[in-house]
């Protein structure tokens, strides 16, 4: 599938910055979990942050199938950093523009030129206690992954009381919001989660995206377009697995021949080269049918379902490639490894994942 | 299911079952995180009789059966898999001496071994020397009444705990895999010192560290058996080691399935036919495995002269199984099985090394592939 002119520029160009700017203190990042701030910073300059953004509210908005080559070219060198503009403009700008009233999209052109970063609360992993007043809702509990919490900005969470689910903006204004960063996530270090804990917060009534009860359909919206974005960093995890297994194998020598040369090993990058190119496809795909205004969703599900597995087996492999090196923290495929278990499982359980392809396709 | 373990077998389940979840369960997070071996947790293992089973009865042991280090094994790594491999290193190290050394050497150290005082380690891997184990560069030269050691081994397990370290080198540069012989080194001894430790995915608790030889002497008295003979000790070693590997896979899938099954009852997901069949799979695989060690260990034990088509049966299934469920269970319990004080995530990063160390699983298949061409007449080429 053929990338037009103008995606294959804005994929050179944000190539060029993954490789030159972002790889140089990739490892360094992970290994004490540094939000990658300036980067990001970079990015935003680039338009990048606000890509999901239109031009009247200060963005840049870029068509899905740029934002995922995007993704899939920061993800290949940088999953952590990939996962922040994905949070930022999939999980938080995306339903900000789409569902938030004129007052809740001010804060739009501040999140396109990267002032703010936007947040999101995974909803599966909130244990909230709630209790609903008029203008308020009153809620005290934690949740063990906001994503971006380390930057500071508002972000989303979902509040499900009395069988309706609702969609908040909670921003600095609100008080009792305690972030803490606890290194206790298996990978994504440098990707800048937190928990974070509500000490019997006020949330207003008027920072609920969209109408009463809305939220559900909110979340479904945010999430199908989610999968789409996490295929995407899947990908590039994949991607970048099997680029450094590939130059590992055909350096690594052993019973004196390149392990390359051994149908065995062969064989573990002929299965990731496979599974690369099948859910390339699909991703594209589905972002195509997004940009066409057509139904994506299913092929979006699908992408997904592959992809979290493809995730999964090539890290696996990629460091079986590296033998004993790969177990060791000085070669990169270990990090790919930890990333792929957070890109495969944020946002859509598996169990949700599957009834979203059956319902459609039965 | 039911294995029809003798007495003894069941009360050794039994009792490592109850050791690991009071001295290892509680300490586990912190051991990971630090990335440190307590001695004491040895210590504490040898006082119960744990380092015992590892040895023949006439050396104060409870006779060596690969039965039993495989049960004990599954369940130090049903709790944790880093532990388990420090313990298991320990029975990698003491083989060769209860095997090929001479009876002085014996006498020596397996009485000790058995009691805990002493720990061994195993030192073959080399940069260069991996998978190609022949291809091992440290040497030792005999002058006089030493052998003095040049070289640098990497990966060892055990290394600054262990107290006897079993090092291959080559004595004879030009008769390659036929000029590699087996020392016994002692911590300690001069010219033998420990260079970078290993900062790992996963068994964080277990260390990884070189051994450093700069002109080490060490006495001909601790030469191991006959001279040239590395090679061939060090492969039988492995065709009787191998199962305690695919054991610690077998008890890291084990937690895991545990952990999954727990979280899903807790979430009232037992009904999810999508989760069932997860976790029905999960379960047949696990006794599958658990079979396959036991018949290997069985058949070892019973004295069959070639070991090898079974131990490699018995690592590679059960570590690729532990791969295969720890993913699945990190897919079954979504976000909540990325968080530290699940414990999945640390089975996952443990399982992978079940994959890799005592011959990766391709090494496993080759030599499987080899025993079959073998049996049937065959040639391989
Ligand atoms: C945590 C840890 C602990 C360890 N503990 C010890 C220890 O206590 N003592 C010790 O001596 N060693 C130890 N090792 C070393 C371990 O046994 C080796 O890492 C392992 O044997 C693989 O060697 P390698 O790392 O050099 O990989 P390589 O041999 O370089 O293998 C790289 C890849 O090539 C493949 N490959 C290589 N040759 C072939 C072939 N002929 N056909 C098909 N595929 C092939 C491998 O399967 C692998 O996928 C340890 C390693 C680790 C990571």
């Amino acid at each position: 599938m053929e990338l037009n002119k103008e995606i294959l520029l804005l994929q050179g160009e944000i190539k060029k910055f993954a490789r030159e700017v972002i790889a140089e203190k990739v490892d360094e990042f992970d290994k004490n979990g540094i939000f990658p701030i300036d980067n990001i910073k970079r990015l935003a300059e680039m338009g990048i942050l606000g890509a999901t953004i239109p031009e009247t509210y200060g963005g840049c908005l870029l068509d899905a199938l740029s934002l995922m080559v995007c993704l899939e070219e920061i993800g290949k060198v940088c999953p952590s950093t990939a996962l922040i503009i994905l949070t930022h403009n999939i999980l938080f700008a995306y339903p900000l523009v789409r569902f938030g009233n004129e007052e809740q999209k001010k804060i739009l052109s501040k999140l396109a030129a990267g002032e703010v970063i936007g947040g999101f609360a995974e909803r599966s992993t909130n244990d909230l206690r709630i209790s609903a007043g008029s203008d308020f809702y009153k809620i005290s509990g934690s949740n063990p992954i906001l994503l971006n919490g380390v930057a500071d900005g508002p972000f989303i969470l979902f509040i499900e009381s009395d069988n309706s689910i609702n969609a908040f903006v909670v921003d600095e204004k609100i008080p009792g919001v305690i972030r803490n960063k606890k290194d206790n996530i298996i990978g994504m270090n440098a990707g800048g989660i937190t928990e974070v804990v509500f000490d019997n917060c006020l949330i207003p009534v008027n920072n609920r995206l969209g109408r009463e009860g809305e939220g559900r359909f909110i979340l479904e919206e945010i999430t199908n377009f989610a999968n789409l974005g996490f295929s995407a960093i899947n990908l590039g995890i994949s991607e970048g697995a099997m680029e450094n297994a590939i130059k590992y194998a055909k350096e690594r020598v052993q019973f004196g021949e390149p392990i390359i040369n051994f149908g065995m090993v062969r064989e573990m990058i002929i299965e990731m080269r496979t599974k690369i190119e099948a859910i390339r496809l699909l991703i594209y795909d589905a972002a195509r049918l997004y940009d066409a205004q057509k139904d994506f969703i299913l092929k979006a599900g699908i992408a997904r379902y592959l992809s979290n597995r493809a995730a999964a087996e090539i890290t696996t492999d990629a460091i079986q490639v590296y033998g004993g090196y790969g177990y060791m923290k000085d070669y990169p495929v270990e990090r790919y490894f930890r990333d792929a278990q957070v890109s495969r499982v944020l946002c859509s359980s598996n169990i949700d994942l599957r009834e979203l392809i059956i319902s459609r396709t039965i | 299911m039911e294995y029809f373990l003798t007495e003894e077998e069941k009360a050794l389940k039994e009792k490592v079952r109850r050791i690991a979840e009071e001295i290892i369960l509680p300490v586990r997070d912190e051991l990971d995180k630090k990335a440190e071996f307590p001695r004491e947790i040895i210590d504490r293992m040898a006082k119960e009789g744990l380092l015992r089973i590892f040895i023949p009865e006439e050396y104060g042991g409870t006779g060596a059966r690969i039965m039993d280090m495989s049960i004990a094994c599954e369940e130090v790594a049903r709790i944790c898999a880093g532990v388990a491999t420090a313990y298991a290193v320990g029975a990698l190290g003491s083989g060769p001496i209860i095997y090929f050394a001479t009876p002085e050497q014996k006498k020596k150290y397996l009485p000790k071994v058995a009691s805990g005082e002493l720990l061994c380690a195993f030192g073959l891997t080399e940069a260069q020397a991996g998978s190609d184990v022949a291809n091992i560069q440290t040497t030792a030269r005999k002058v006089g009444d030493y052998y003095i050691l040049n070289g640098v081994k990497q990966f060892i397990s055990n290394c600054t705990i262990a107290d006897v370290y079993v090092v291959l080198a080559s004595t004879d540069k030009t008769r390659g895999a036929r000029g590699i012989s087996a020392f016994i080194v002692e911590k300690g001894m001069p010219g033998f010192e420990f260079g970078k430790h290993e900062n790992k995915l996963g068994i964080r608790t277990s260390t990884t560290t070189e051994l450093i030889f700069s002109d080490c002497r060490v006495p001909k008295e601790n030469l191991m058996g006959k001279e040239g003979m590395g090679f061939i000790y060090t492969m039988r070693n492995f065709d009787r080691a191998r199962p305690g590997v695919g054991a610690i896979g077998l008890g890291i899938a084990q937690g895991a399935y545990e952990s999954a099954l727990k979280f899903a009852a807790e979430r009232n997901l037992l009904g999810n036919q999508y989760i069932q069949r997860k976790l029905a799979d999960m379960a047949t695989e696990i006794e599958a495995a658990r079979a396959l060690i036991y018949a290997a260990a069985r058949a070892i034990d019973s004295g069959i002269k070639n070991t090898t088509k079974p131990a490699s049966f018995a690592k590679l299934f059960p570590s690729d199984i532990a791969m295969k469920i720890t993913l699945e269970v990190i897919e079954l319990m979504g976000p909540h099985g990325l968080l530290r004080e699940y414990n999945v995530e640390k089975m996952l990063r443990d399982a992978k090394i079940t994959q890799i160390y005592e011959g990766t699983n391709q090494i496993q298949r080759g030599q499987i592939a080899l025993e079959i061409i073998k049996e049937c007449g065959y040639k391989k080429e």
